[in-house]
């Protein structure tokens, strides 16, 4: 920790770039999730294709993944952005999928037969139904994003890894405990409060 | 207002891959503010004909017109909405209070705000439920006959021409079904609502319709006042089903229909 003593200024704005990095890409994964995961829910053939090929993309090691992406994006944010947001695809879209395909059949019955328009029963009865599972994919694809996302230090960009593999290049350990220490904790914390989401969200 | 008439003309309903019609050839006219059941064992095409009033099934044949207007032409959002719709299942929406629950179609329909709060109070009291108590309740904390009266409450909640029943009451225990069908039968005779009621169960058909119209294999069998059924049974089918009603006694039936006729309990 006496990284963290000498240099707290430092290790918190790294910090918030890894929550930064780690949010916007979580947001802009779940518009893309959400559609797709919509589609899967409704026809079950197309959904084993799309839930398929994400899973496969999911075995991909992050390490290859990014270096697919630097290669297409060059060093920097960018390509850690594009990563974590297809990474995060098949949490995200499973969970989507599955949380809208366990929704109670006589709500949507029920919602159609009062005269709900097919958005207005995804939008106001399978959606709202289906968060508690949402959130756990969130959930769990936050943990993912936050440990893949220290891999951005080795890509030339921002975050907690940025001490980690600083401090690997320069053999300054205490560098490197801060900031494993520092990215455990946030997932750690992200995990607790999206539980805690998970659980506000349940009916 | 008056209940929509409707009328089934030479309806027929094939599922997609299913080799026989769920519905063949119905036809029957019911009257406006008549209350009709669809008595029969399950998989004899009630609910399936019921489903083709708000097309929540799609004809393959015929038509059904409700006030003379051929629902397939119809826009079948906007049709749903100016028919009530009640199922076995109940189907409250589990994240809303009873008030956002019978405010559905209401809001739907855009209405203003506290209208729609004067509305949602009214028919709590209609179907005996204290609106102080129960407006913020959540669906998980209603009782089985509570929630069926949630259930009723939010298909009458626009006022409309013609109520959809699927076994509303299916899944309550009998003496809370009896209460909650002697409330449904003055509620919707009160309003002048058109109802189709489906049932399996003879004695609910008998307690509540103006007319029994019975099921078999996706056409219907008889069609008649319950006591006629009961005097002339068109067929062995027919006779069969209603002696099936085991514990049901005609002459009790009989006189039960009577006395509730004359407004006694």
């Amino acid at each position: 920790m006496s990284y963290l003593a000498g240099h707290p200024l430092r290790v918190l704005a790294l910090t918030g770039q890894h929550v930064e990095l780690v949010a916007l890409s979580l947001a802009v994964a779940l518009l893309v999730a959400v559609p797709i995961g919509v589609a899967a829910a409704r026809r079950p053939r197309l959904g084993s294709w799309l839930l398929g090929g994400l899973a496969a993309i999911y075995t991909i090691p992050s390490l290859a993944l990014l270096a697919v992406f630097v290669q297409l994006f060059g060093l920097g944010n960018g390509a850690i952005f594009v990563a974590l947001v297809v990474y995060a695809q098949f949490m995200l879209a499973r969970n989507v999928a599955a949380g809208i395909r366990g929704v109670d059949a006589a709500q949507v019955d029920a919602a159609r037969g009062l005269g709900m328009s097919p958005a207005l029963v995804l939008a106001r009865v399978e959606l709202p139904l289906a968060l508690p599972v949402i959130v756990g994919g969130i959930r769990v694809a936050a943990v993912a994003s936050i440990a893949i996302a220290t891999l951005a230090g080795y890509v030339g960009g921002g975050g907690l890894g940025v001490l980690i593999f600083t401090g690997l290049t320069l053999h300054n350990d205490a560098m490197i405990v801060a900031g494993s220490v520092a990215a455990s904790l946030l997932a750690v914390a992200a995990d607790a409060l999206l539980r805690l989401a998970e659980r506000a969200v349940r009916v | 207002m008056s209940g929509a008439a409707i009328r089934f003309a030479d309806a027929s309903v094939r599922y997609p891959g299913a080799p026989d019609d769920a519905v063949r050839n119905v036809s029957v006219e019911i009257a406006s503010g008549e209350l009709v059941v669809l008595l029969g064992p399950s998989g004899c095409g009630k609910s399936t004909l019921l489903r083709t009033v708000n097309r929540l099934v799609a004809l393959s044949n015929g038509s059904v017109f409700v006030d003379e207007r051929d629902v397939a032409g119809a826009d079948a959002v906007q049709l749903r909405r100016e028919i009530g719709y009640a199922i076995q299942a109940v189907g409250l929406f589990a994240h809303m209070s009873v008030a956002e629950n019978v405010a559905v179609v209401p809001s739907l329909l855009g209405w203003p705000r506290e209208r729609i709060a004067a509305r949602v109070d009214e028919l709590l009291g209609m179907v005996g439920l204290a609106p102080a108590r129960y407006r913020a309740r959540r669906p998980r904390e209603l009782s089985g006959g509570e929630a069926q009266r949630v259930g009723v409450a939010r298909a009458l909640a626009a006022g409309p021409r013609a109520l959809l029943m699927d076994e509303p009451f299916g899944a309550v225990d009998a003496v809370v079904r009896a209460s909650l069908q002697r409330e449904l039968a003055k509620i919707v005779r009160g309003l002048g609502t058109t109802t189709i009621f489906v049932t399996h169960d003879v004695e609910e058909a008998m307690r509540l319709a103006d007319r029994i119209l019975v099921m078999r294999d996706g056409a219907i069998e008889q069609a008649g006042t319950p006591d006629r059924l009961l005097e002339t049974p068109a067929t062995p089918y027919v006779a069969e089903l209603l002696r099936a009603g085991d514990a049901v006694n005609r002459e009790y039936l009989l006189h039960a229909r009577a006395a509730m006729r004359n407004g006694e309990p």
